[in-house]
């Protein structure tokens, strides 16, 4: 696959998804995700923000309608490219996911290594990386052994180590205190400064309304675009 | 530094606690298996050395060399004599002294074994030179004409039936061999798909984290191989220290063709291919597996 910059990170066309035992989620999706973009996947609890997430990761097929990343259709991609295709990903899950008989250290050195990079040097970064978050007390650690907060910044670091093209994170802030909450999301917004494509899921919506950044919210199967409205949420404040 | 770990903890498998002992127990089978194929294999070198186009004319012991009559032995040998120099197609006739014949029974009779000459039978050996002339059935009646109690054996014979049977043996000894590379081959597959189901989970996330199929099977396939080196190389030890114990007990006896043998150093380094074959097997089971049956169940 070429690396040449595409404009729209992410773009569904009429994407349904049915599941086995015939439970519709998605209808007739349509969403269009520009690349360098930052925004914010809201919509209630069993909105389906998780599972939309899981579709633009490829972690599962739609049912019906075309999805396509970096401008490429998926459904016309190679066993072996959507292995590089997900190398441009970095992912948080909502429950972490971390492996659990690998240090903290490994687990966030795996996405460099399965790339190539030596051990060593992926371990260096890891480390660096770990002590930014806060966590150079618990390199040597098993995931299980950490408090909820401390596994998701150990997951974040994971999703963010390869220097992914496009971020999605599932309630990155949802485990942590208001501070580290704010120190993650200032390291999201690093990234998107950096021109990487960032999508956060929360059930939150007031903090994607503070932050001034374009939220798509979902609702009975549809995706809803909304730009932020600054003066509205200003007035709002202020009230 | 932690540069062979595995991301997927199939050490801990329940398969990765029984699975080095069956290999162990394969490459004991397998190594012993060719063993004795080589065995075979160096017999009927031996043989086909020992005797080319001859046959062998016996006379039961008692009827020739016998003192009470040694003129009857004289009168019957002079009479073969006479008859093998107008044979057509026959070449040097010798007639064996009791020495030379327990020499030829060497590699199945004990060296200092005491038999009874008198017993042996008196062997007449007869080269044969061109076997487009020379007519066995027709030597035969001549002989028997002088006593009936001449017995002529014709090597090319029982040789031929004794190498039949000797590649048979060869044979079945390689498809032992091939039977438990297959058995190894089977075992690793069947393993490697349970272990693929045990850790689906982190096989998932190593997927959505980049990692290729080729990555993944690389980790079984590195699993296979220190299971299939350990293994077999246990079985490859317990082989050898059966074929010194058996050397041991059979020294006492010595049967010098099967001493040659054991001691071979040819035949041991030839037999190190059977961990080698196996482990090589089981990594290539382990990745073909872990392959397809990520292919299939995407
Ligand atoms: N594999 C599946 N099979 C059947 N139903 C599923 C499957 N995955 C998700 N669902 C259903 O789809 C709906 C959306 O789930 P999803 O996890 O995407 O919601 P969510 O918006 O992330 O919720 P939350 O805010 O609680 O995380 C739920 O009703 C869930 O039960
Ligand atoms: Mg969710």
């Amino acid at each position: 696959m070429q690396d040449i910059p595409s404009k729209n990170a992410i773009h569904f066309q009429n994407v349904s998804l049915v599941f086995e035992h015939g439970v519709r989620l998605f209808s007739g999706l349509n969403l269009t995700i520009e690349s360098g973009g930052f925004y914010f996947l809201t919509g209630v609890s069993g909105a389906g923000k998780s599972t939309l997430l899981k579709m633009i990761y490829l972690g599962c097929k739609q049912s019906s309608g075309t999805i396509s990343l970096f401008d490429t259709n998926t459904a016309r991609i190679s066993f072996r490219d959507i292995a590089f295709l997900r190398r441009k990903i970095g992912i948080v899950f909502q429950d972490f996911r971390l492996i659990p008989h690998l240090t903290v250290l490994d687990n966030v050195a795996l996405p460099l290594q399965v790339r190539g990079v030596s051990p060593r040097k992926a371990q260096a970064e890891a480390a660096e990386l770990l002590n930014w978050v806060g966590l150079k007390d618990h390199l040597k650690s098993l995931p299980h052994t950490l408090s909820g907060g401390e596994q998701q910044r150990v997951a974040i670091s994971r999703a963010v180590i390869g220097r992914p093209k496009l971020l999605v994170a599932d309630e990155p802030t949802g485990n942590v205190d208001d501070e580290t909450a704010l120190k993650l999301l200032y390291l999201f917004e690093e990234m998107h400064k950096q021109g990487t494509t960032v999508i956060l899921a929360t059930h939150n919506r007031n903090l994607a309304q503070e932050l001034k950044y374009p939220e798509i919210f979902l609702e009975k199967g549809q995706a809803f675009l909304l730009e932020p409205e600054p003066t509205l949420i200003k007035e709002g404040i202020l009230v | 530094m932690t540069t062979h770990h595995l991301d997927l903890p199939l050490k801990a498998d329940p398969s990765s606690r029984f699975l080095p002992w069956i290999v162990a127990l394969m490459g004991y089978l397998a190594t012993l298996s060719l063993m004795i194929a080589l065995s075979v294999s160096t017999l009927i070198h031996h043989w086909n050395r020992g005797f080319q186009d001859h046959i062998t004319i016996q006379v039961p012991a008692g009827s020739l060399f016998e003192k009470e009559s040694s003129s009857a032995h004289t009168e019957i040998e002079v009479k073969v004599r006479h008859t093998l120099n107008r044979t057509a197609g026959v070449g040097t006739v010798k007639i064996l002294s009791s020495q030379e014949i327990l020499e030829i029974l060497n590699p199945w009779v004990p060296k200092e074994s005491s038999l009874e000459t008198s017993f042996l039978p008196q062997l007449i050996d007869v080269e044969i030179q061109n076997r487009r002339v020379f007519s066995l059935p027709h030597l035969r009646q001549a002989l028997h004409t002088i006593s009936p109690h001449i017995v002529v054996e014709d090597h090319l014979t029982w040789q031929s039936n004794f190498l039949d049977l000797a590649r048979s043996a060869q044979v079945i000894s390689f498809a032992i061999v091939t039977l438990i590379i297959l058995a190894a081959v089977g075992t690793v597959a069947f393993t490697s798909q349970t272990s693929l189901i045990i850790h689906r989970n982190i096989i998932e996330v190593l997927h959505l984290v980049g990692a290729t199929d080729a990555y993944i099977a690389k980790q079984f396939q590195m699993h296979a191989f220190r299971i299939g080196l350990k293994g077999s190389f246990i079985g490859f030890i317990l082989s050898g220290l059966t074929i010194l114990g058996l050397q041991f007990f059979i020294q006492d006896l010595h049967i010098p063709l099967l001493e040659n043998l054991l001691s071979s150093l040819s035949v041991w380094s030839i037999t190190l291919v059977i961990p080698c074959l196996i482990t090589l097997f089981m990594m290539l089971a382990a990745q073909l597996t872990v392959r397809l049956s990520l292919r299939a169940s995407v």
